[in-house]
């Protein structure tokens, strides 16, 4: 943590110090903005949360029956152009925390040199572009809807990547073409534990044509998952496996092993292939994406997408979104208790739960219908009202983090959402 | 009669410098090769697409500005806003730099290379070229 601020107040002394030499030219070099986002939810299911992102603790609905931090931020970013070819961008968000906490975070802290126009290369934190609007989707005043559907980008939260990208710009009769290849770690804290990615590389192209554009990415990542209640679980199966097979009870005994082997959360390997695309002539509108998720161990394969489209009245503009996750959950028979003694055969059985009950915490399945409007109300502020009719999979939790005794799966709820998206 | 012919010349003049008043046009520096650009072309530069130009606005007062991203672009101020504000905060780009006023803006294109600017027919002399009528 100190570093990252060690980085920010690098930057603003530099500001600072720029400002008191050249008052003139410090305008042209150093750029201040922010944005941010006050929001409010209010969920209809009281036996779990909507979660803002994996990374808060808690949400909408069983935690807070109306929820003013899962969608609430402020962030502020310096740009500072020390020359035409050779950028800095610092960017620091204040959003709800693991920790509960809104503590600002270094989102963005990275060099960019532009060796041509067409061509430059950046080093540092970066957004890693999972998807079409990686880059703004903390940006609620740049987007249409009040956050970008949860069935896609909560398929990966991971938003920055400490390494370097390279971007190349082409034109080929009237469509712009970008490619970005990138290379990169990422950390973030959970509630409980940490991921970790060792490395993510990738690769993004985007076509744009007019008022149409086009975007197609791959990604490829190793992860790890420390989350320290997963343990008893690894610990229960691999203790279970070893002491059955002590007994001489060794089909149970090699299942309980194969199964802690099989679905560790260590050195994940997972890819995300992801298509977009995006038309908008200006009085309407329609986006959609779909990503294909390559799951690993406990991280099963995901499907996901959403159709979004809207129309512009002025400064009015409703929509309407609809969007689909499918993750296809393994479904383990667990460990044979034929044979075995009735402790035993308890332990098992009890593993065995536990282990379908983690598959199922980790992914879900579920569908949203949702509609809303932005309202450009005044410069730089846009107010959205948007309702959420979410259908949760069968035998899935969808979502919902901290599920309640009493959550039902496979049901619905309603969400409602409230927010004034400002940038100064 | 006269003074009937001299009013009518009067009303006109001031009409037509009223309509020319109305008129945009986007400009460039002289040293810039091209002698004209689309619409498209120049809607790609002030909707952050193309990073060969530094693009100059006007204020949001301006009546310019306001015409020039309906007409050129087909979109108005809160849609542009949200386009750079996409933009702007992943650092990808800066947005146009603002002057006060069409002579303002002539004067800056007039002393640099790479700038274009949307400008009121009217401020426009022989230190800048006009690539682009807006209509």
């Amino acid at each position: 943590m100190t570093h990252k601020f060690t980085i920010l107040s690098a930057a603003v002394a530099l500001a600072l110090g720029a400002s008191a030499a050249h008052a003139a030219d410090f305008d042209d070099m150093v750029s201040v903005r922010g944005f941010g986002t006050f929001g409010v939810m209010h969920s209809t299911e009281d036996r779990a949360d909507v979660l803002g992102s994996v990374f808060m603790p808690d949400g909408a609905g069983y935690t807070r029956e109306w929820d003013m931090r899962s969608d609430s931020k402020l962030a502020g970013q310096v740009n500072v152009r020390f020359t035409d070819k050779l950028d800095f961008t610092v960017q620091a968000i204040s959003q709800y925390q693991h920790d509960k906490s809104f503590t600002p975070q270094i989102e963005w802290a990275n060099l960019k040199y532009s060796f041509t126009p067409e061509l430059s290369a950046r080093v540092g934190r970066i957004a890693l572009p999972t998807f079409m609007i990686s880059d703004s989707r903390m940006v609620g005043y740049a987007n249409t809807f009040v956050r970008p559907p949860d069935e896609v980008y909560q398929v990966s939260s991971i938003t920055s990547n400490d390494g370097v990208d390279v971007s190349y710009g082409f034109s080929t009769g009237g469509v712009k073409n970008t490619v970005q290849a990138f290379y990169g770690v990422s950390k973030a804290d959970l509630a409980e534990g940490n991921v970790e990615a060792d490395s993510i590389y990738g690769v993004n192209y985007l076509a744009e044509a007019g008022d149409a554009s086009f975007r197609v990415g791959y990604i490829r990542m190793e992860l790890d998952l420390n989350i320290p209640s997963t343990q008893p679980l690894f610990e229960g199966l691999k203790g279970l496996g070893a002491m059955l097979n002590s007994f001489g009870l060794t089909n149970s005994g090699g299942q309980a092993l194969a199964l802690a082997n099989k679905y560790d959360v260590q050195d994940m390997e997972l890819s995300f292939l992801s298509v977009g695309a995006s038309y908008d002539p200006g009085n309407w509108f329609v986006m959609s994406e779909a990503i294909d998720f390559g799951g690993d161990d406990m991280l099963s394969d995901v499907r996901a997408g959403y159709v979004m489209g809207g129309a512009r009245f002025g400064k009015v503009t409703p929509y309407a979104v609809v969007s689909k996750v499918k993750a296809f959950i393994d479904y383990e028979d667990g460990i044979s208790t034929t044979g075995l003694p009735t402790p035993f055969a308890m332990g098992a059985d009890a593993l065995s739960a536990g282990l379908n009950q983690s598959l199922n915490q980790f992914r879900g399945s579920q569908q949203t219908a949702a509609l809303g409007v932005r309202w450009d109300a005044f410069t730089n502020i846009a107010v959205k009202g948007q309702y959420n009719y979410v259908d949760i999979g069968d035998n899935s939790n969808g979502m919902l983090g901290n599920v309640q005794p009493g959550f039902e799966q496979g049901g619905n709820y309603s969400l409602y959402s409230l927010s004034v998206d400002f940038i100064f | 009669m006269k003074f009937a012919i001299k009013a009518a010349v009067a009303a006109s003049v001031v009409l037509a410098s009223m309509c020319a008043q109305a008129e945009v046009v986007v400009i460039v520096n002289p040293k810039h090769p091209a002698a004209s650009l689309t619409a498209e072309q120049v809607a790609n530069v002030y909707l952050g697409k193309d990073a060969s130009f530094a693009p100059v606005d006007l204020p949001e007062s301006a009546a310019q500005r306001g015409e020039f991203y309906t007409k050129v672009a087909g979109k108005d101020s809160a849609q542009v806003k949200a386009i750079w504000a996409r933009l702007v905060f992943t650092g990808k780009t800066q947005p146009p730099k603002e002057f006060g006023s069409s002579a303002e803006a002539v004067k800056f294109v007039a002393g640099n290379d790479k700038a274009i600017a949307y400008v009121d027919k009217g401020a426009v002399d022989g230190s800048v070229k006009a690539v682009l009528t807006v209509n």
